[in-house]
């Protein structure tokens, strides 16, 4: 009888395991190839963000996309992956240039899910997977979309990417990088004017207020057991990381905001 | 009835093995960085074919896309830069084909009618006309003609900046 408890304990904590990653798992900064809309909603939908931003004079912003329920994301998480967009000359297959924003992420690695890297897409690309057709848009003041924009023209935004990856990473250190905190590291750049990680993380230890990721430290421990893209271990104390809210709330608490609001399908701009 | 004793080994191997069955399961465990790749190319078809059914609006894959510089830099108030352009949010009429690499601060900022695309890694562009090629195999002309499209589309210098 032991061993059919010791099983059914071993199921359970599986299971539980599961729910655990699984949750994690797609909370992550991963590019869909399965569209859950109509792919021409979701074309429009990608168009009229940029429309959007476009209306507010935004030259760089920051982008957020919900890749899955909600409900199934830790408490106070609302977005799933963050991105800076950034309005560029587009050179088509055809020659043909246009103008609209391509948007600059940091992608999990599929095959190292341990790992990232850095990847330009578009807004369609951007939203494809999209669980909901809800975008976060940050659009910082247009002195730190200019030095965004330099950053990124540059190729200095390269010398701020941390290949190490883990979905719950804490911003204040280097160790590893998640999105959310790469696009935060970028903002950072921009507002400071400086490329110094050290430099930057300090400064974000000072200033940034990362959000907590509620949930049981015995479901942390299980997904760092299980998971290769899950570990606390760059936390001290309350996991904390870096969110889409979290910056967008930075940015409002110093006046570096010129507009915050998430977008729905239907064009309801609610403010952050 | 016999019972099976549980070896903690066993046990670990069973939760593991069940996260594992349900990585597989997830939609997002297949959702990465080269699995990303691999669906362009689809999804590219996929946008053409909805946008030819029902819209006359095109789809194009993008090569590189560099960012505008502003002249003069960007001391612009916020919402003044383009005010037109918001009103007509979802309006189609925003088919501008003209673009500016440089862009004055207050100038309104136009965006194409065009569903850019980014297009799939390199090793995935061969990967896609040969699955083509064998859907098609029993239509000689058709693989050619496909073959040839395929490639011309899918020729690109993927951005590295």
């Amino acid at each position: 009888m032991m061993g059919v408890k010791k099983q059914f304990v071993t199921i359970i904590l599986a299971f539980i395991g599961i729910a655990f990653t699984g949750s994690y798992v797609q909370a992550g900064s991963q590019q869909h190839t399965e569209v859950r809309h109509k792919p021409e909603v979701v074309a429009t939908f990608a168009k009229n963000v940029e429309k959007y931003a476009a209306s507010k004079g935004a030259r760089a912003f920051i982008v957020a996309r919900v890749g899955r329920p909600v409900k199934d994301l830790p408490k106070g998480i609302k977005f799933t992956h963050t991105a800076i967009a950034v309005y560029s000359a587009i050179t088509l297959g055809s020659g043909e240039v246009v103008n609209g924003y391509a948007i600059h992420n940091l992608y999990q690695n599929a095959d190292s899910r341990n790992r990232s890297d850095l990847i330009v897409d578009y807004p369609v690309d951007f939203f494809w997977g999209a669980y909901e057709l809800k975008a976060g848009i940050v659009i910082p003041k247009p002195y730190i979309q200019g030095k965004l924009i330099e950053l990124i023209k540059s190729g200095d935004n390269r010398v701020l990417h941390n290949p190490k990856y883990t979905v719950l990473a804490s911003p204040f250190n280097s160790m590893y990088q998640n999105c959310t905190e790469h696009t935060l590291d970028m903002l950072n750049a921009a507002i400071y004017d400086t490329t110094n990680i050290a430099q930057l993380k300090a400064n974000t230890q000072a200033h940034f207020s990362a959000q907590r990721v509620k949930t049981s430290r015995f479901k942390l421990l299980l997904g760092s057991a299980l998971m290769e893209d899950i570990t606390t271990r760059d936390h001290q104390g309350k996991v904390k990381t870096a969110t889409f809210t979290s910056i967008a709330h930075y940015l409002n608490q110093y006046d570096l905001a010129q507009n915050a609001v998430t977008l729905d399908a239907n064009l309801n701009a609610i403010d952050i | 009835m016999k019972t099976q004793i549980s070896h903690p080994l066993k046990s670990i191997t069973l939760a593991g093995s069940l996260a594992l069955a349900s990585l597989i399961s997830l939609p997002a465990s297949a959702e990465g960085g080269s699995v990303h790749h691999s669906g362009q190319a689809s999804k590219h078809t996929v946008l053409s074919t909805a946008h030819g059914v029902g819209n006359s609006a095109k789809v194009a894959s993008a090569v590189v896309a560099v960012p505008i510089i502003v002249s003069g830099g960007l001391s612009l108030a916020a919402g003044s830069a383009a005010t037109a352009v918001g009103e007509s949010i979802g309006d189609s009429a925003q088919n501008i084909s003209t673009h500016h690499k440089h862009t004055e601060a207050n100038q309104p900022l136009y965006i194409t009618e065009i569903t850019v695309t980014a297009d799939p890694a390199p090793n995935q562009i061969g990967k896609e006309a040969n699955d083509r090629i064998d859907t098609n195999n029993n239509s000689p002309k058709l693989k050619s003609k496909i073959t040839t499209t395929e490639l011309k589309q899918t020729t690109v210098i993927k951005e590295q900046n």
